[in-house]
C-alpha cells in the first residue's frame, strides 16, 4: 500500500469511532501532527528538483565524456622525441665548450633548406658567438662564412670515394664514418667540443616530415637568410648563361628517357644562349658514372675543373652568377633561389617528398627571393604548347632569362 | 489536518492509527532515502565540477587549436547524434575551397560519425551535384532562389569571403529553401564548422595529417559529356582576380595563350556569361576553333556544366583559382597562371598530395613573369599533350 493511499484512507470519512478509540483523541492528534510534519519534511525535500538536477548532471557528464574523448591524450612519439631534442640543444649551448657543427654529409639542398638556417637559429637563440663554432662539411661549403669561426672539410680527411660511399641524404644518428671524422677533427683539440650533429635537426623536424606537425615546426627553429655570392677562383664564364645540373635521384631517376630529356633540354637551351653544365658534383653516388650530355659550342663544362674539396664552393659561385638555373628537383635547385637566381626544377616521378618544396617556398617567400618553379617532365609538352607559337615564347636567351 | 480538527471530528479507528504509524515510518524512510540521494547528487556534482575543472586546465595546457578542435568534435557529434535531417551548407564560397576542403569534410563527417546519407540536404550554388556524389541525393540550389545579380549583391555585403560564420546571405538562403521545401526541424552542418576545423592548417599551425584526419578526398566522377563539343579540345577560363588582376599584360597573356592553343586544336571557353561573385571573365568571342558553352548554362547549373566541359577536355588552362584545382580531381591536367602571389602555397601543397592519393592529374602553377624561362626550359619537347 502506498503512503498516498494510506493518507487517503486516513482522511476519508470512516465508521463511528469506538469508545476506546474515542478515549485517546490526544494520541490520535499527536499521530496526525507527526504525520503532517513528516509529510511536510518530504515535501521540503523537493524530489522533483533532485530529479531535474540528476538529469542535468547526466547530460553534463555525457558532454564531458565527449569532450574528454575528443581531446588528444598523447602526442605522437616523433613529437615527444622532438621535445627531447630541445633539452639536448639547451645542454649543448650551456656547456660553455666549443661546438662542433656537423659533420654534414647530406644533400646540398637539404643543407641549405634546413641545416644552415637551423644552425643560425641555434647560434642566435642561445647567443653563441661564431668563434665557438667549428663547422665540418664538404666541398668547401661556402654558406657557413658568417656562422663559424673555423671550418674543416671532410674531403681533406678522407678520399672522395670514401665520402661518396658513406654520404646519406639525411642522418638520424652518427654513423661510423662520421664518428671517424669527428674523432679526427677533435684529435688535436685542447678542449673536447660538444657535438651539434645533423641527427638532432632531423629528429626536431621529423614531426613535420611525418605530417605530425605543421611547417611551423621548421619555421620556429630555422633562420633562413639570402646568401652572398662566394668568392673563389672561377674558370672563364660567359657573360650571360643558364646554369644546368641534372643529378639523378628518386624524383628524377637515371632512365634512358630522362637522359634523352636532358640531352634535348640542354641542346635547346644552348640554341638561344650559353649553358654552363655544373655536373652532378659531390651529391652523386659515383663520380665516374656521372652523366654528361652531348656538348656543343655554347655548352660549357665546369665539372671537370671541380676539385673535390672546393667543388661545392665553385658550383655555388657559378650558380650565384647565373641568370637562371635549370635542373632536376632537389640539390642545387633549392640553392639557386637563395642567391636570387630563378630555378626551374624538373621531376619525372610523382610522389616525391613534397615537404622540402613547401619549406623552400615558405623560406623564399619570406625574403622575396627569386622563384622556384617545379615542373613535371610529363607536363612539358603541354607547357610548350602554351608557350610556343604564341609570340611570347622562343625569345632570345637574353630576353628569356630574368 | 490539525490537532484541533482531529478533536472536533474524530473519525479514525485503531486500524487507521496503525496505518498512520506505518505510514509515518514509510514517509521517514522515504525521506532518509531522498536525503541520501541528495547527498550523493551533491557529491557527484562536486566530482563533476572537479573533472570539468581538470579538463579545462588540461585544455589550457594544450595548444589552443587542440582545445578548439575538441569542442568542435563535440558539436559535430551532437549534430550526428541528433537523428534529425542535416542541412549541409549552404556553400556560397569559392570553388577551390569547396572541392578541396568542404565536400571532403562533409564526406569525412558522414563516414566518421556513421551518418545516414539520406539525412543530408546539400545546399550549394551553381548545381555542382557531381562534386558531392552520393552525399547529394537531396540537393537544393541557392541560385534557384536568387537571380545572379541578387546573389552577388547579397554576397557583396559579406565582410569576408570565407564562411567562418553564418552570414546574412546564408540565413536568407536557408530561409528561402525552408519556405520552398517545408519547415522541418533540422540540424545545420554549416561551412563555418569546416573553417573552424581547418583554419589551423591555413595558418600554418596544424599539420597535414590533421587535415587528412578531417577530410575524405576522392577523385570526382565526371558528369555526362556535353553535346556539340569537339571530340578533343582544351578547356580554358581566364578570369580576373587578385592573383591575376585585370592588367594589359594579363589580357595579353590570355590572348596569346588562346592563340597558341587554337593554333594547335580546338578550345572550349568556359565563361558562363553572367557573374555571381567579384571575378570577371576575360571575354572571348566564339568562332573558328573557339567554342563557348554559355548557351548551355543556367545559373543554377553553371558549375555542373562547366565541370562536364572540363572533364571532357585534354587539359585545363586558365587563371589560378578553383577551376585549376577542379580539373586534376577530374583526371584532367591543369595549368594555372598568376601574376601576384596573393594565395597561400599551403593549398597547393595539400592539393598535390590529394591528387596523388586519389589518382588525379597534375596542377602546374606558373607565375606569368616566369613564362619566358619556362618556355626556354620546355622548348625542346615535341608538341602535343
Amino acid at each position: 500500500v502506498s503512503w498516498q493511499t494510506l493518507i487517503g484512507r486516513w482522511l476519508a470519512p470512516g465508521p463511528p469511532r469506538t469508545e476506546e478509540a474515542a478515549a485517546s483523541p490526544r494520541a490520535d492528534a499527536e499521530q496526525a501532527a507527526a504525520l503532517k510534519a513528516a509529510v511536510n519534511q518530504v515535501k521540503a525535500l523537493d524530489v522533483d528538483d533532485a530529479r531535474k538536477s540528476a538529469l542535468a548532471l547526466q547530460r553534463a557528464m555525457r558532454r564531458q565524456i565527449v569532450r574528454g574523448r575528443a581531446m588528444p591524450v598523447s602526442r605522437p612519439p616523433q613529437v615527444r622525441a622532438a621535445a627531447r631534442v630541445l633539452h639536448r640543444l639547451a645542454h649543448i649551448a650551456s656547456a660553455g665548450r666549443p661546438i662542433l657543427v656537423g659533420p654534414w654529409t647530406g644533400d646540398v639542398g637539404l643543407e641549405l633548406l634546413y641545416w644552415v638556417p637551423f644552425v643560425r637559429w641555434f647560434a642566435l637563440h642561445y647567443r653563441l658567438p661564431a668563434s665557438q663554432f667549428h663547422v665540418v662539411s664538404r666541398g668547401g661549403a661556402p654558406w657557413y662564412a658568417d656562422l663559424a669561426g673555423t671550418y674543416t672539410d671532410i674531403l681533406s680527411l678522407c678520399s672522395e670515394s670514401d665520402y661518396r660511399t658513406a654520404r646519406a641524404r639525411t642522418r638520424t644518428s652518427l654513423c661510423g664514418f662520421e664518428r671517424g671524422i669527428v674523432r679526427r677533427v677533435c684529435g688535436g683539440a685542447a678542449e673536447r667540443p660538444m657535438l651539434l650533429h645533423p641527427a638532432l635537426m632531423t629528429r626536431l623536424f621529423t614531426p613535420y616530415w611525418s605530417d605530425d606537425a605543421s611547417i611551423e615546426q621548421v619555421a620556429r627553429y630555422t633562420l633562413p637568410r639570402p646568401l652572398q655570392p662566394p668568392s673563389c677562383a672561377l674558370p672563364p664564364l660567359p657573360h650571360r648563361f643558364v646554369a644546368v645540373q641534372f643529378a639523378f635521384g628518386p624524383e628524377f631517376p637515371d632512365t634512358a628517357a630522362n637522359r634523352a630529356w636532358i640531352d634535348r633540354t640542354v641542346a635547346s637551351l644552348a640554341q638561344s644562349g650559353d649553358v654552363v653544365w655544373l655536373g652532378a658534383g659531390l651529391d652523386a653516388p659515383h663520380a665516374a658514372g656521372e652523366y654528361t650530355p652531348p656538348l656543343g659550342a655554347r655548352v660549357h663544362r665546369v665539372d671537370q675543373l671541380l676539385v673535390p674539396a672546393q667543388a661545392m664552393a665553385m658550383q655555388a659561385a657559378i650558380l650565384s652568377r647565373a641568370h637562371a638555373f635549370v635542373g632536376a628537383y632537389g640539390g642545387l635547385s633549392f640553392v639557386a633561389p637563395f642567391y636570387g637566381v630563378t630555378s626551374v626544377a624538373f621531376y619525372s616521378t610523382r610522389g616525391f617528398f613534397p615537404h622540402h618544396r613547401g619549406v623552400a617556398e615558405h623560406m623564399l617567400g619570406r625574403h622575396d627571393r627569386q622563384s622556384l618553379i617545379v615542373l613535371d617532365v610529363a607536363d612539358s609538352a603541354l607547357l610548350r604548347r602554351l608557350t610556343d607559337a604564341s609570340g611570347n615564347a622562343r625569345p632570345s636567351a637574353a630576353a628569356r632569362v630574368p | 489536518v490539525s490537532g484541533g480538527r482531529a478533536e472536533q471530528a474524530p473519525r479514525r479507528d485503531d486500524d487507521g492509527l496503525a496505518d498512520l504509524r506505518r505510514l509515518k515510518k514509510s514517509v521517514d524512510a522515504h525521506a532518509r532515502q531522498v536525503e541520501s540521494l541528495k547527498t550523493d547528487l551533491k557529491r557527484l556534482r562536486a566530482a563533476y565540477r572537479q573533472h570539468a575543472a581538470y579538463t579545462e586546465k588540461l585544455e589550457g595546457f594544450l595548444p589552443r587549436q587542440m582545445a578548439d578542435r575538441a569542442r568542435l568534435n563535440e558539436r559535430l557529434e551532437r549534430i550526428a547524434a541528433s537523428g534529425r535531417p542535416i542541412v549541409v551548407g549552404p556553400w556560397t564560397g569559392e570553388v577551390g575551397y569547396e572541392v578541396l576542403y568542404w565536400e571532403p569534410f562533409v564526406r569525412w563527417f558522414v563516414q566518421h560519425y556513421e551518418v545516414d546519407r539520406s539525412r543530408l540536404q546539400v545546399i550549394s550554388r551553381g548545381g555542382p551535384v557531381s562534386w558531392y556524389g552520393d552525399l547529394a541525393s537531396r540537393y537544393a540550389d541557392a541560385l534557384s532562389f536568387f537571380s545572379p545579380d541578387e546573389f552577388r549583391d547579397f554576397a557583396a555585403t559579406r565582410a569576408w569571403l570565407k564562411q567562418d560564420e553564418v552570414t546574412a546571405l546564408d540565413g536568407e538562403i536557408l530561409r528561402r529553401v525552408r519556405s520552398a521545401h517545408g519547415r522541418v526541424r533540422a540540424s545545420l552542418l554549416h561551412p563555418s564548422l569546416m573553417f573552424r576545423a581547418l583554419k589551423g592548417y591555413w595558418g600554418g599551425r596544424i599539420p597535414l595529417k590533421d587535415v587528412f584526419g578531417s577530410t575524405v578526398h576522392r577523385r570526382l566522377a565526371p558528369p555526362a559529356l556535353l553535346p556539340g563539343l569537339p571530340p578533343r579540345y582544351m578547356a580554358v577560363r581566364f578570369y580576373f582576380r587578385s592573383s591575376f588582376p585585370d592588367t594589359p599584360e594579363n589580357r595579353a597573356l590570355a590572348s596569346r595563350t588562346l592563340a597558341a592553343l587554337t593554333a594547335a586544336g580546338d578550345v572550349v571557353v568556359l565563361n558562363p556569361g553572367f557573374r555571381v561573385d567579384d571575378h570577371h571573365d576575360y571575354a572571348v568571342d566564339r568562332g573558328g576553333r573557339i567554342h563557348t558553352i554559355d548557351h548551355l548554362l543556367t545559373p543554377e547549373r553553371n558549375l555542373e556544366v562547366q565541370t562536364a566541359a572540363i572533364a571532357g577536355a585534354d587539359a585545363f588552362v586558365g587563371s589560378y583559382g578553383g577551376f585549376s584545382y577542379l580539373a586534376p580531381l577530374l583526371g584532367v591536367k591543369s595549368v594555372a597562371f598568376y601574376s601576384a602571389h596573393t594565395f597561400k602555397t599551403l593549398h597547393l601543397e595539400l592539393a598535390e598530395r590529394v591528387f596523388e592519393r586519389v589518382g588525379g592529374s597534375s596542377l602546374t602553377v606558373l607565375n606569368t613573369a616566369d613564362m619566358d624561362l619556362v618556355a626556354g626550359a620546355v622548348s625542346a619537347v615535341a608538341g602535343g599533350t
